[in-house]
C-alpha cells in the first residue's frame, strides 16, 4: 500500500475546498460539510497507511522549479515522510477529522456553512503541505497557505452574527461585533507579516550559505560545511523569529488571543492544535540547525519560557470562557518551545501532540457550552453547568486533569519531559517551567469550577450537547487521558517509545539525570499541579473566583496590547493623520492649479467641432501639407 | 504592357473618390466604405511600383495591409454597430459628443 503517493494527502482537501467554493449549490443541506469531513477523514487513512508502512524516510519529489538555470537554486516541490513529519500529518488529519464532525453540528444553523468547511478544508491541505514539504520554499507555501486560512476563519463572521435582524439593538450589537472579528483577522495576518519576513530572511540566508534550501539536502550539508558560526546563529535566529510569529510567541502574541472571534472549531483546530503548532515543527524539522547553533537555541528556550509565564499570568484573570483556554494555549506553546529550545526535541514535540488533544477538547467542550447556553461566552455567567451536561462535564475534566498535569493523564507525561530536560539544562527556566505548571493547574481549576460548579448564574436552560458533537468529545477525550502513555519514562517502568520512535527523525538527548531526582522532580511537578487545582478549589469555596488574582494587570494580559498601540499603533496613526492633511492640501493645491488652467484651455476646446468631416478635411490638409513639403524638397535637392 | 502611369492614375481617380466619399457622405458605412477605398488605391499605386521596379517588397506591403484591412473591417463595423444599437443613428454629424 505503500505506493499511495504523498501528494494525495493535501490533495484530497484541497479538491473538498475547490468543490465547496466553485459548486455549492450542488451541496444543499450539510451535504457540504459530509463531503469536507470524508475527505479528511480519507486523508486521515491515508496518513495511518503511510504509517504503518514507513520505512526509511520517503522522499517523494513531484517536479521541479526552474530547472537548469544559472541559479541552480533546485527549487524541488516534493513531500518528505519521515517519523517527524508522518506524526504532524496523524494529528492534522486525525485532530482536523474529529474537529470537522464536530463543526457539522456546530456550524449546522450558520448560513455559510458550506463555506465554513471549504476554508476548513483548505486549512487541512495547506497544513499538510507545510508539515510534508522537502524544502523550506514550499513549507513556506503551506506556512502562508494556513496563515490565509486562519485569516479567513477567524473572519468568518466578518459580517456579525445578526446583521439581518429585525432589532435595532440586536443589529447595532451585531456590527460592532463584526468590526471587532475583522479587526481580529487582519491583526493576526498583520501580526504574522512580521514573522514570516524573519523566515524569508532566514531562507536567503541559508541560500547564502548553503546553496540549497531543500531539507534533507541541508540537513547533509550542514555536517561538513565551512561557515561561520555567527550565520548559522542569524539564520537560526531568523527562523525563530517565523516560529515567534506563527506561534504566538512573546513578543508576537496579542494576536492569538483575539484570534478566538473565529468559530470555536476554528479555535480548537487552527488556534490549538495545529496551526499554532508550525514553529514548534519549524524548530524541530531545522534541528540540524539549531544543533549547531547553541546561542540561538537558548533564544527559543527563553522566548518559550517567558511565554509561557507570560500566557499562564494572563489567563489568571480572564472572564471569557475562550480567552482563558486562549492564554493557556499561549502558554503551552511556549512549554514546547522550552523543549526544542533545549535540543529536547522529542519532549517538545510530545507535548505538541498531547496538548493537541487535550486543548482540542478543551474548546470543543467550551464551544459546546457556548452552544447550551445561546452564545454566552462569560464565566462569571457559567456555573453548575454539570448538572445540565453530564457528557460534557466529564469530558471537561480529563481536559483539565491532563493539561494540569496530574499522574496518568497525558499532559502529566509530557510536560514532565520538558521540565526534566529544563532541569537538566537551565535552573532558572526550570523554576519558571514549574512555576507556569503551579499557574496552569490554578487558572484551569478557576475555569473548571467558574464553568461547571457552583450555582447556575445564567439564563435560560442550557442543555446537553448532541451525539456528533459527542463522538469528538469522548475519542478526544480518551486521547487526552491515554496518550501519556506512548512515552513512559524509564524510572517509572517504560520504554521512552515515543522518544524511540522520534528519535530516528531527530535527535535524542539522552537523560543524564538518576532515577532519583527524576522521581524527585515528578513528584514537584505533581505537586504544583494539585496545589493549583486545590488554590483553585479553596478560592471556589470563598468565592473568590470570578475576579482572579493579579486584578487588572492579567485581565489587560500585562498591558501588552497597550504597549504596542503606545509604541507602533499610536505613532502610525498620528504619522498617517499628518500625511493625510499634507495630501489633502497638495490636492487643493493641484486642483486649484487645474480649475486656473481650464479657462485658457476652453480656447481650444473651439477646435473641437464634434464634425467628424470637419476633422477628415483637416486631416487631409495637414497630410498633403506634409507631403507637399517633402516632395517641394526632394524635387529641390534633387536639381 | 499597360504603363505604370495608367495604374497611378487609376489609383488616383479612387482615392479622389474615396475622399470625396468621406468628406460629403454623412452616413457612417458610407464613410467606412470610402476609407476602404482609398486603401486599396494605396494597394493599388503600391503593386503598380512594385511591378514597375521588379522588386517584390511592395506587393507583400499589400498582403500586410489587406490582412490588417480585414481586421480593421471586422472592428470598424463592430463599432458602426454598437454605435447604432446606442444612438440609433449613424449619421457622423450626429455623433458629436466630444464636441468642445
Amino acid at each position: 500500500m505503500d505506493s499511495l503517493p504523498l501528494y494525495l494527502l493535501p490533495l484530497l482537501p484541497l479538491l473538498g475546498f475547490a468543490v465547496l467554493m466553485t459548486l455549492p449549490r450542488l451541496l444543499p443541506g450539510k451535504t457540504g460539510g459530509w463531503l469536507a469531513t470524508g475527505l479528511v477523514g480519507a486523508a486521515f487513512a491515508l496518513a495511518v497507511l503511510r504509517y504503518l508502512n514507513q520505512g526509511a524516510p520517503a522522499h517523494e519529489v513531484l517536479w521541479t522549479w526552474l530547472p537548469n538555470m544559472a541559479l541552480n537554486a533546485n527549487l524541488s516541490v516534493g513531500f518528505w515522510l519521515d517519523q517527524l513529519s508522518a506524526l504532524m500529518a496523524l494529528i492534522i488529519t486525525g485532530v482536523g477529522f474529529l474537529i470537522h464532525l464536530y463543526s457539522i453540528s456546530y456550524m449546522g444553523h450558520d448560513p455559510k456553512f458550506t463555506r465554513f468547511f471549504a476554508f476548513l478544508n483548505f486549512f487541512v491541505a495547506m497544513m499538510l503541505i507545510l508539515v510534508l514539504a522537502d524544502s523550506y520554499p514550499l513549507m513556506f507555501v503551506g506556512w502562508e497557505g494556513v496563515g490565509m486560512a486562519s485569516y479567513l476563519l477567524i473572519g468568518f463572521w466578518f459580517s456579525g452574527r445578526g446583521s439581518g435582524s429585525s432589532d435595532a439593538q440586536e443589529r447595532a450589537a451585531s456590527d460592532a461585533e463584526a468590526v471587532s472579528n475583522s479587526n481580529a483577522a487582519r491583526k493576526a495576518f498583520i501580526m504574522n507579516r512580521v514573522g514570516d519576513l524573519g523566515f524569508m530572511l532566514g531562507m536567503f540566508l541559508l541560500f547564502k550559505l548553503y546553496g540549497t534550501l531543500s531539507i534533507p539536502e541541508l540537513a547533509e550539508r550542514v555536517e561538513g560545511a565551512q561557515v561561520a558560526q555567527a550565520g548559522i546563529e542569524l539564520a537560526c535566529l531568523f527562523l525563530l523569529v517565523g516560529a515567534v510569529g506563527k506561534s504566538g510567541q512573546l513578543p508576537l502574541t496579542t494576536w492569538l488571543p483575539d484570534a478566538m472571534a473565529g468559530p470555536t472549531p476554528v479555535s480548537a483546530l487552527i488556534h490549538a492544535a495545529t496551526m499554532v503548532t508550525a514553529g514548534v515543527y519549524l524548530v524541530a524539522r531545522s534541528h540540524f540547525l539549531y544543533d549547531l547553533a547553541p546561542n540561538a537555541s537558548t533564544w527559543v528556550a527563553w522566548v518559550g519560557g517567558l511565554t509561557a509565564l507570560y500566557g499562564a499570568l494572563s489567563a489568571l484573570n480572564q472572564s471569557d470562557i475562550k480567552k482563558i483556554l486562549a492564554y493557556s494555549t499561549v502558554s503551552q506553546l511556549g512549554y514546547m518551545f522550552m523543549a526544542v529550545g533545549l535540543h529536547a526535541y522529542s519532549a517538545g514535540v510530545f507535548h505538541l501532540l498531547t496538548h493537541a488533544f487535550f486543548k482540542a477538547l478543551l474548546f470543543l467542550a467550551a464551544g459546546a457550552v457556548i452552544h447550551a447556553l445561546h452564545d454566552e461566552q462569560d464565566v462569571r455567567r457559567m456555573g453548575g453547568l454539570h448538572q445540565f451536561m453530564p457528557f460534557t462535564h466529564l469530558v471537561s475534566v480529563a481536559g483539565v486533569l491532563a493539561i494540569a498535569g496530574i499522574p496518568v493523564w497525558s499532559g502529566f507525561f509530557s510536560k514532565d519531559a520538558i521540565l526534566a530536560a529544563a532541569y537538566e539544562q537551565n535552573l532558572a527556566l526550570y523554576l519558571i517551567g514549574l512555576g507556569v505548571a503551579l499557574l496552569t493547574a490554578f487558572y484551569m481549576g478557576r475555569w473548571y469550577f467558574l464553568v461547571w460548579r457552583g450555582a447556575y448564574r445564567g439564563h435560560g436552560q442550557p442543555h446537553e450537547a448532541d451525539t456528533l458533537t459527542k463522538i469528538p468529545l469522548g475519542i478526544l477525550a480518551a486521547l487526552a487521558t491515554l496518550a501519556g502513555f506512548l512515552n513512559i519514562p524509564t524510572f517509572l517502568g517504560g520504554g521512552h517509545a515515543f522518544d524511540t520512535y522520534l528519535g530516528r527523525a531527530v535527535p535524542l538527548h539522552a537523560h543524564e539525570i538518576a532515577a532519583s531526582t527524576e522521581w524527585r522532580l515528578t513528584v514537584l511537578a505533581v505537586l504544583a499541579g494539585v496545589l493549583g487545582l486545590g488554590w483553585a478549589f479553596l478560592a471556589h469555596r470563598r468565592n473568590a473566583l470570578a475576579s482572579g488574582p493579579l486584578g487588572e494587570l492579567s485581565r489587560n494580559s500585562l498591558y501588552l496590547d497597550a504597549l504596542y498601540d503606545g509604541v507602533v499603533g499610536h505613532p502610525s496613526r498620528a504619522v498617517a493623520g499628518g500625511l493625510d492633511t499634507l495630501d489633502r492640501a497638495t490636492d487643493d493645491a493641484l486642483s486649484a492649479v487645474g480649475r486656473n488652467a481650464s479657462a485658457p484651455g476652453g480656447l481650444f476646446t473651439l477646435w473641437q467641432s464634434g464634425f467628424v468631416r470637419a476633422y477628415a478635411v483637416s486631416m487631409l490638409l495637414g497630410t498633403a501639407g506634409i507631403i507637399g513639403y517633402w516632395a517641394l524638397k526632394t524635387i529641390g535637392s534633387g536639381t | 504592357m499597360v504603363p505604370t502611369t495608367s495604374y497611378l492614375a487609376l489609383s488616383g481617380v479612387l482615392f479622389a473618390l474615396g475622399m470625396v466619399g468621406v468628406l460629403t457622405r454623412r452616413t457612417a458605412i458610407m464613410v467606412f466604405l470610402s476609407v476602404e477605398l482609398m486603401l486599396n488605391a494605396a494597394n493599388l499605386a503600391l503593386v503598380a511600383f512594385a511591378r514597375s521596379w521588379g522588386d517584390p517588397t511592395g506587393q507583400t506591403a499589400v498582403f500586410i495591409v489587406m490582412t490588417l484591412a480585414a481586421a480593421e473591417v471586422a472592428i470598424g463595423l463592430a463599432i458602426i454597430v454598437a454605435i447604432f444599437r446606442k444612438r440609433e443613428t449613424t449619421n457622423v454629424d450626429d455623433l458629436a459628443a466630444l464636441k468642445g
